[in-house]
């Protein structure tokens, strides 16, 4: 979806444009998403983030001062939602086991299973080798990485919106993460 | 460049807001021009590893389909006619923790206008009241659909017995007026 429709397609769903909404939600959602998987929260925490902003927001349509800037609007949101969540798990036990809080969802999408066939084989292997080593970065790398890679891709807005850092940092940083992500692929492809 | 070399964040836990600025300015474009081109590589090599990425994240990390419809219906939620209770208070957020006690119920506190409307939320229900006092009818939402009428005195007292699990809202009608509260994880 093209960020310049955002606010037509706002300003229509507050009319009753059902398919507008639907095209938010679907131009919308991974980023949403992307959020809430940067914030490593257990599936059952991010499932309800997730939906708590979508109420939300259905909620607030046609209060949204800058339809424009639904995005940021939803990152945000989302963010601090996440950030409340880890707020009330630090009385419990907080694990911080990647194999537990962030594993890739179990769903498995027609393209998953296009990609297991067997000639895709080694773009799958790198994909996962990939998905591994992203998840090895350090957490300001990851989190970045995480909400950049939506799709379609946020702006810088959205994303400082979603990880509460300055726009004017994330170029650099992504540069940097990127490297380093890159650093590691080549390390490991070189053992 | 060194890659390994100054780079405060790895490992970090992800609350070290306010540093980042330090990157500013830190990858100056070469003048020569074999030093250019160098420069325009591996700004396509990062375009090229971040699409990478996206196709990953969409193969490997999807967002669930069951969301997405969940999304889709939350347009039922959309409602003009109802003012919004904006949350003003959350314990979560806005109450000191006391150390040692580890079950504490959440309080938050919700505001329209004149209209205030408290909350207390625990593992075995919750209840509330809306201030100035008066009667009205009040359900717990918990989504798109879904209603669950309250218990309510004259007052404005409300009790349920019944916790919320996941999102929940609070539909109040006064009589004059329909009050929703802003949506919330219990």
């Amino acid at each position: 979806m093209d960020r310049t429709e955002v606010g037509a397609l706002v300003r229509s769903a507050v009319d009753g444009d059902a398919a507008a909404w639907k095209a938010l939600v679907e131009g919308m959602s991974p980023l949403v998403w992307s959020v809430v998987r940067a914030h490593r929260l257990s599936d059952a925490d991010g499932h309800e983030v997730y939906q708590t902003v979508w109420f939300r927001f259905a909620q607030h349509l046609g209060r949204i001062r800058e339809p424009d800037k639904t995005g940021a609007w939803l990152a945000s949101t989302a963010r601090h939602e996440c950030l409340k969540v880890i707020k009330g798990m630090t009385r419990l036990t907080l694990t911080d086991d990647p194999q537990v809080l962030d594993r890739a969802s179990d769903d498995r999408t027609p393209e998953q299973t296009l990609i297991d066939s067997e000639e895709a084989a080694d773009r799958a292997e790198r994909v996962r080798r990939l998905w591994q080593e992203l998840d090895g970065l350090g957490a300001r790398c990851r989190q970045l990485l995480r909400v950049l890679i939506a799709s379609p891709p946020p702006s810088y807005v959205e994303i400082s919106a979603a990880l509460g850092i300055a726009v004017g940092s994330i170029g650099p940083l992504r540069q940097r993460c990127l490297r380093r992500l890159r650093a590691r692929m080549d390390q490991r492809g070189a053992a | 460049m060194n890659e390994d070399n100054g780079f405060p964040y790895d490992g970090a836990d992800g609350n070290s807001d306010g540093a980042e600025d330090s990157f500013a300015g830190e990858t100056p474009p070469g003048d020569a021009p074999a030093e250019r081109v160098l420069a325009e590589d591996a700004l396509a090599a990062d375009a090229l590893l971040e699409e990478e990425l996206r196709q990953a994240a969409a193969v490997l990390d999807p967002v669930p389909e069951t969301l997405c419809q969940i999304a889709l219906d939350a347009y039922a939620l959309h409602d003009l006619d109802a003012k919004i209770a904006e949350l003003t208070f959350d314990s979560l957020v806005d109450a000191l923790p006391v150390r040692g006690v580890t079950d504490v119920p959440r309080m938050l506190t919700f505001r329209a206008g004149p209209l205030t409307v408290d909350i207390e939320v625990t593992g075995d229900g919750l209840m509330g009241q809306v201030l100035p006092p008066g009667p009205a009818r009040i359900e717990v939402l918990g989504g798109p659909g879904a209603a669950r009428p309250v218990a309510v005195d004259t007052l404005g007292r409300f009790t349920s017995d019944t916790p919320p699990s996941g999102p929940f809202a609070l539909r109040l009608s006064t009589g004059t007026e329909v009050i929703v509260t802003e949506w919330l994880r219990a």
